[in-house]
């Protein structure tokens, strides 16, 4: 056995058990029995390792919100800077970018929803920040560019799968759209609250999947 | 068992191909098919067969087998493959007991008698099921759902499809689409949980006299009808505030399993079963 060969197969199978040619190689070979000994502190120093605490969605439309505000994150209208390409190329990122338009129109839904409320809410002032709400124009307008970027993602993939993209994106904007009427009229209606969130839920698996299927071409 | 890659090109003209995997003991198998349809099911031979007949240069199989695990992949090699090029039907045998994933965005899927878990994750794919058991997790967007004498629970979410369960022996049903319909015609077992939610669209469930679940029937913009003989909730479970159009609570005989039905505009219909 090379040890190319033994470099690969502990890649591969961390774990696995060793194989009598592959205790025969570590016995003759210092450099790869190292190599072993490092990998195996590595795995047993990472189970020491806290969990990671995913950041709060809000965290997440704050920062889109901040970055199109500082016009960071919108259509060039002439050649971008390498700072822009690269926040573009980060956000073109398929689950990147779902997850942050997704995470973006729930959070938004969310503080649009609260906005919709006809008299004060002390509990919602309590617990959002104190960063301006997105309005709920800019929630639909984020919305509405996320469908139409989604879509144009899908230009290589079969026309019947965009078709069916296309059409959906067009229901579920218009669920949100009566929903959100619904929550108007009847703000303390939590049942008409509740199909809202589903709603923009619906609308961020939409995406997601629709940037995975276009970027990735259904792979 | 090693990994064992296989990668097979298309020639011009339709293509037949066959690979058999040895596997131990219960299976899992991926399916990976962007356009076409497939099918599977079970079988007592401690292996695994699948069979892809496609059409087109642009289409490359990828498979892999490590251990018990199974993947096989379509992948496009080709650029701006058309609809009919892009399509590759497999039939895929496997052990009863296998677990199934698949992802695919367009064409019919069936699965017969297998009895593992399973995913679905497709776009506008049709899916066909009977006599299934396990765990069953659909995930699509347009497409419908046929569930035929399925045992296990099922959780799906869509945009635009609809599902019809017949005769379902399930504990555990959640059901979430936009413009679908729903409709339930099995016996609610005891203690089973039962939740069907559609934004419009019919919801439909069917009922035994002898069936006992407490239901709880909403619809803020549309209507319900009911033929089940509901009493007060046996349970001292607070009835909801009356937000909807229309709303049913309560329970039916001694209230064994739980059922909501939830539309925001569309119709629920509670109907004794003939």
């Amino acid at each position: 056995m090379s040890c190319h060969e033994l470099k690969n197969i502990l890649s591969q199978e961390p774990d696995g058990a060793m194989t009598m040619e592959v205790r025969k190689h570590l016995e003759g070979c210092a450099d790869c029995r190292a190599l072993a000994s490092d990998l195996a502190a590595i795995r047993l120093a990472s189970l020491d390792l806290p969990a990671e605490e995913e950041p709060h969605g809000r965290v997440w439309a704050r920062i889109r919100l901040q970055l199109e505000a500082e016009g960071l994150i919108r259509e060039p209208q002439f050649e971008p800077s390498p700072q822009r390409v690269a926040l573009r190329s980060l956000f073109q990122r398929p689950a990147f970018a779902g997850t942050v338009l997704g995470l973006l129109l729930l959070a938004a839904g969310f503080a649009g929803v609260r906005s919709l409320r006809t008299g004060p809410d002390i509990t919602a002032q309590a617990q959002l920040p104190t960063q301006p709400q997105p309005s709920e124009e800019a929630v639909q307008e984020a919305s509405l560019n996320a469908s139409e970027t989604s879509i144009e993602s899908l230009q290589q993939v079969d026309p019947q799968v965009q078709a069916v993209f296309k059409r959906d994106f067009a229901l579920v904007d218009n669920v949100i759209s009566m929903c959100e009427k619904s929550v108007r009229e009847q703000p303390d209606n939590d049942l008409a609250r509740e199909y809202l969130n589903d709603a923009y839920q619906q609308k961020a698996q939409l995406l997601a999947v629709a940037m995975d299927r276009g970027t990735l071409g259904g792979r | 068992m090693m990994g064992a890659l296989f990668l097979i090109g298309v020639p011009a003209q339709a293509h037949h191909v066959e690979k058999h995997f040895q596997v131990t003991g219960k299976p899992v198998v991926t399916v990976r098919n962007p356009s076409g349809n497939i099918q599977v099911k079970a079988w007592n031979k401690p292996e695994v067969m699948i069979s892809m007949n496609f059409a087109s240069d642009k289409l490359q199989i990828a498979g892999e087998q490590a251990g018990d695990r199974i993947e096989v992949e379509t992948q496009i090699v080709g650029e701006n493959p058309t609809s009919d090029e892009l399509k590759a039907d497999y039939v895929v045998s496997v052990p009863e007991e296998s677990e199934l994933q698949v992802r695919t965005d367009s064409g019919d899927v069936t699965v017969d008698s297998v009895h593992g878990n399973m995913t679905f994750d497709t776009v506008g794919a049709n899916l066909e099921l009977s006599d299934v058991e396990g765990y069953v997790v659909i995930k699509s967007i347009d497409g419908s759902l046929v569930c035929t004498r399925c045992a296990g629970s099922l959780d799906a979410t869509s945009i635009s499809g609809s599902f019809r369960l017949i005769q379902p022996s399930m504990d555990s049903v959640r059901i979430q689409t936009s413009s679908g319909n729903i409709l339930f015609d099995g016996n609610f077992i005891r203690r089973g949980i039962y939740i069907l939610k559609n934004y419009s669209g019919t919801i439909e469930v069917r009922f035994s006299p002898s069936d006992s679940f407490d239901v709880a029937a909403n619809s803020l913009y549309g209507k319900v009808y009911n033929e089940a003989p509901v009493k007060p909730d046996v349970h001292g479970n607070t009835r909801p505030p009356k937000y909807s159009n229309a709303l049913l609570f309560g329970s039916v005989n001694q209230g064994n399993a739980k059922v909501e039905l939830s539309s925001f505009s569309g119709t629920i219909k509670i109907l004794k079963r003939d």
